[in-house]
C-alpha cells in the first residue's frame, strides 16, 4: 500500500484535530483494536474517497498521556523532542510519517536514534532539521518593539508552526519582560505575562499594534549600528541573502528600509502590513537615513 | 556627541574586529534575571558585508594614547573625531538593544585612554552595571588592553565570558615596526595570566561549585594578515603555538583593510581575503582534524595553496596514503580525506557496523562525494571519472571556477606587498611557477 493510498481499495484514514493531542489520540487508536492506518491527517487538509475506511479520532488527555508515557519510555525525551518538532511541520504527510516513526520506534527503541539512514526514520529526521532550523531563525530574526503599555511586541513569518518552541525559549531569555509574538502566517498569538506562555489564534480584525515613540529611538540606534559595523570592501549582498533570507527582512527592523531599487516587492510588503513595528526611516531627517548600499560591484 | 553619533563612530572603528561569535558558554535563564547565554550561539543579523551580527561589538572610546599604524583610532590620526561612551550609557545601549532580540550580547574592546589600566577600569565599570546592577546574564566578550596589569585582567575576567588579548601581528618585527608601544611581552604577560586564571578557577570548581567563574568560555587572539610580509608559515606556527601553550580558544584571522595612510603599510586597495579564508581552512585542520602544522605547511614553501585548500593540498602530497577504503579506513584517516568532516567521518564509522557501505550509502549518509571521490574506494571501486593519478585530480580539483576568482584576490594582493616600499626584498613574496602560467591562462 502506498502512503497516499492511491492504488488500494481499503485505506484506511485516521482524521484528527490538529493538535499533538489528537495526533497522540490517533496513535493510541490505532494501538488498541482500531484497524491500522495508512494516512493520518487532519481532515480539512484532505478529500476523502468513497472507498476508503475513515476513522474520526476523539481527542483524550488519557490517551495523549499514554502515548506520551510510552514515547518517554520507548525512544526516550530526546525522541519525544523530534516528534514534537516535526508535528510543527508544514509538510501534509507529517502525521503519516510520525506515526510510522513511532511504529517502528516502539519495536526498535532507541536505536532509532541511530539509524538515521532507515527509510522510516530519514523522512522524521529531514523534517526535524527543517523545523529546528525555521525555529532557530525566529530565535534569531525575531524584533521586539515596545509597546506604550510596556509589552514587546513581535511579529514573525516562519514558514513552519514553531511558535511554541519560539515562546519557550524567549519565556525563559526575557523572562523579567512581557511580551506577545505575532506569527502572522499561522496567525496566532503567543502571550507572556511573565508567569507563564500560552496560544491564542486571533480574530480577522486584528491589527499589529503600534509601538510606543520612545521605542524609536532605539530601531534607529540600532538601524544605525547595522549600517556602520558593515565593512565597505566585503559588501557582498548574496552572502547576506543566503544567510538571512529576504522573506524575512520585512520584520527585521534593520532591513525594513533600504534602497527601493533593490527591494520593490519588499517594500509594498512593509507598507501594508508591519505597522509600526518597522520601517521608521522615513521620519528621520534625510541626513540620517539609510544610506544606499553599496555596489557589489566595488568587490 | 548625541548617543546616536557615537554608536556610529564607535562602531567603525570596532567593525574590523572579527571575533564575533557568542559560542562556548552556557548559562541557563534564572528568574528575575534578564537574558542567557547559549553554547552554541546565536546570531542576529548578517550585515552587508555577509558577516554575522550576534554581538553589540563597539569601543568604549576611540581616544588612544598608542600609535598602531594600521589603526584608524592611532593618536597620531588628527583627523579622527574622538569620543567616548560613559559606563552607563553602554550598559542602557547593551540592555536596550538585547531586550528587543538585536544581539546576544557585548563585545567590548576599547582605545587606550590615558593608560592601559585607566582603559580597563572604564570597560570593568561597564560591565560591572551590567552584571550587578542590571543583573544581564546574556553573553559578553571582552577585550584586554596590551600592557593591563594582572589586577585589572582578574577584575574584568570574572565578569566576561570571554578574554582575548590581540596578538596583532605575527612577528616582534612586525609589532615594532607598526605597533611601537605595543611589545611581545605586554601582550603575552596578559595572555599567560589569564591562561593560569582560568586553570586556577577549574581547580577551585572542583573544590566549591560557587566559585565565581573566569573567563569561562576561555580566551581567544586575533592577528592581522597582510599589513606585514609575514608568511603563512611564519602565521601557523605561531597559531599552533598559541593553541598549544596559551590554551587559547580561538585564533581569528583579518585581512588587513587599508585604513590608514601610513606609510610604512601597503597602500593598496586590494584585502587578502583568500589568504585570510586559507587560513582559516588550515586552522579548522590545526583545531578539529588533529594536523599537526608541519604537515599543513613548511619552511621551503611559506605560502598555503591559492588553488587548493589545504587539505587537499596534504592530501595530494600524501596520495601514496589514498585511495583510502570506506569501509576500513580508520576514523583519523577518513577525517583527512578532503570533503569528509567530523560528522561525515562519524556517521561512517557507526554506519559500517551495521553493513558494508557503496557509494549509495555514502549519499544517504549525507557526505558531499564532489570531492571526496577523488579519494577513496567503497567496497574496491573507484568511482570518480578519472584514473587515480597526481596530475588528473588536480586538474579536475582546480578547474573549479571560483579557485580562478580567489586567485585574482591573492595576487591582488601580492602586488600590494610589492608596493611596499620598505620591504622590497621580494624573496620573500610567494614565488610559484604555476602563478605565473595562470595569468597566461595555461593552467
Ligand atoms: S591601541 Fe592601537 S589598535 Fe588599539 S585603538 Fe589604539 S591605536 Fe588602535
Amino acid at each position: 500500500m502506498t502512503p497516499d493510498g492511491t492504488n488500494d481499495s481499503s485505506t484506511v484514514v485516521y482524521f484528527y484535530d490538529g493538535t499533538l493531542e489528537g495526533f497522540f489520540s490517533a496513535v493510541f487508536d490505532a494501538y488498541t483494536g482500531k484497524d491500522r492506518p495508512d494516512i493520518i491527517t487532519v481532515s480539512e487538509n484532505y478529500q476523502s474517497r468513497i472507498d476508503q475506511i475513515i476513522h474520526h479520532v476523539q481527542t483524550r488527555e488519557d490517551k495523549y498521556e499514554r502515548v506520551y508515557d510510552g514515547i518517554i519510555k520507548h525512544i526516550g525525551p530526546v525522541g519525544y523532542h523530534k516528534v514534537r518538532t516535526v508535528f510543527l511541520s508544514p509538510s501534509p504527510d507529517k502525521d503519516t510519517i510520525l506515526f510510522r516513526y513511532l511504529e517502528y520506534g516502539f519495536k526498535v527503541g532507541k536505536k532509532i536514534h541511530v539509524d538515521i539512514s532507515h527509510e522510516l526514520v530519514n523522512p522524521v529526521e529531514r523534517l526535524k532539521k527543517e523545523t529546528w532550523f525555521e525555529m532557530h531563525r525566529m530565535k534569531m530574526f525575531a524584533r521586539f518593539a515596545q509597546m506604550d503599555n510596556g509589552v514587546y511586541f513581535s511579529k514573525i513569518n516562519p514558514k513552519c508552526n514553531v511558535l511554541p518552541l519560539v515562546m519557550e525559549h524567549f519565556a525563559r531569555r526575557f523572562n523579567v519582560q512581557p511580551f506577545v509574538i505575532y506569527d502572522e502566517n499561522h496567525r496566532i498569538l503567543g502571550l507572556y505575562d511573565m508567569k507563564s506562555w500560552y496560544l491564542q489564534y486571533v480574530d480577522d480584525d486584528f491589527e499589529v499594534p503600534d509601538c510606543a515613540e520612545d521605542d524609536l529611538r532605539y530601531q534607529r540606534l540600532w538601524k544605525s549600528f547595522y549600517d556602520s559595523i558593515a565593512i565597505e570592501e566585503r559588501v557582498n549582498h548574496d552572502l547576506r541573502r543566503n544567510f538571512m533570507p529576504k522573506r524575512f527582512w520585512s520584520n527585521l527592523t534593520e532591513m525594513s528600509f533600504i534602497d527601493p531599487k533593490d527591494t520593490i516587492g519588499h517594500l509594498g510588503l512593509s507598507d501594508s502590513s508591519s505597522g509600526s513595528v518597522v520601517a521608521h526611516d522615513e521620519l528621520l531627517p534625510p541626513e540620517q537615513r539609510a544610506l544606499p548600499e553599496q555596489d557589489a560591484s566595488l568587490f | 556627541m548625541d548617543l546616536q553619533d557615537k554608536l556610529a563612530l564607535l562602531t567603525s572603528a570596532a567593525k574590523y574586529d572579527v571575533a564575533c561569535t557568542s559560542s562556548g558558554v552556557d548559562r541557563s535563564a534564572q528568574g528575575g534575571a534578564l537574558g542567557d547565554a547559549q553554547s552554541c550561539g546565536i546570531c542576529h543579523s548578517f550585515s552587508a558585508d555577509g558577516r554575522c551580527i550576534a554581538l553589540l561589538k563597539i569601543l568604549m572610546t576611540n581616544e588612544c594614547v598608542y600609535d598602531c599604524q594600521y589603526c584608524v583610532n592611532r593618536a597620531s590620526n588628527e583627523d579622527a573625531v574622538r569620543t567616548t561612551l560613559t559606563p552607563q550609557e553602554l550598559a542602557e545601549l547593551t540592555i536596550e538593544f538585547y531586550r528587543r532580540n538585536y544581539i546576544e550580547g557585548l563585545f567590548l574592546s576599547s582605545g587606550v585612554i590615558k593608560c592601559p589600566d585607566y582603559a580597563m577600569e572604564r570597560m570593568c565599570m561597564a560591565i560591572s552595571l551590567l552584571r550587578n546592577e542590571y543583573r544581564f546574564r546574556g553573553y559578553i566578550h571582552a577585550k584586554a588592553i596590551p600592557g593591563a596589569s594582572s589586577e585589572s585582567i582578574d577584575r574584568m575576567a570574572l565578569l566576561a565570558d570571554r578574554m582575548s588579548v590581540n596578538i596583532e601581528l605575527p612577528s616582534q618585527e612586525g609589532l615594532k615596526l607598526l605597533a611601537p608601544d605595543k611589545h611581545k611581552h605586554s601582550i603575552l604577560e596578559p595572555m599567560k595570566h589569564i591562561r593560569d586564571g582560568i586553570k586556577e578557577n577549574k581547580s577551585d570548581l572542583v573544590k566549591y561549585r560557587s566559585a565565581p567563574k573566569f573567563s569561562p568560555a576561555g580566551q581567544a587572539t586575533q592577528m592581522i594578515i597582510g599589513a606585514t610580509p609575514d608568511t603563512d608559515f611564519q602565521v601557523l606556527r605561531l597559531t599552533s603555538s598559541l593553541y598549544r601553550s596559551f590554551e587559547l580558544k580561538r585564533v581569528f584571522f583579518s585581512a588587513y583593510v587599508p585604513v590608514s595612510t601610513s606609510e610604512l603599510l601597503p597602500r593598496n586597495n586590494a584585502v587578502p581575503f583568500l589568504r585570510e579564508h586559507r587560513l582559516y581552512q588550515a586552522d579548522w585542520l590545526l583545531r578539529f582534524y588533529q594536523f599537526d602544522v608541519n604537515e599543513i605547511i613548511n619552511e621551503s614553501d611559506p605560502y598555503l595553496d591559492p588553488y587548493l585548500d589545504p587539505k587537499c593540498n596534504w592530501a595530494m602530497n600524501n596520495l601514496d596514503r589514498f585511495p583510502l577504503e570506506v569501509n576500513k579506513a580508520e576514523y583519523e584517516m577518513l577525517l583527512r580525506v578532503p570533503g569528509i568532516g567530523v560528522t561525515g567521518a562519524r556517521r561512517i564509522v557507526r554506519a559500517r557496523r551495521t553493513q558494508n557501505l557503496t557509494f549509495e550509502h555514502l549519499k544517504k549518509l549525507r557526505i558531499v562525494l564532489k570531492r571526496a571521490q577523488y579519494f577513496i574506494t567503497c567496497g574496491g571501486t573507484f568511482a570518480a571519472d578519472t584514473p587515480f593519478a597526481h596530475d588528473a585530480i588536480y586538474e579536475k580539483l582546480t578547474t573549479d571556477s571560483s579557485k580562478q576568482r580567489g586567485f585574482r584576490e591573492v595576487m591582488q594582493a601580492r602586488s600590494a606587498f610589492e608596493q611596499l616600499a620598505l620591504f622590497d626584498d621580494t624573496a620573500m613574496l610567494p614565488h610559484r611557477e604555476d602563478v605565473q602560467k595562470s595569468l597566461t591562462g595555461q593552467l
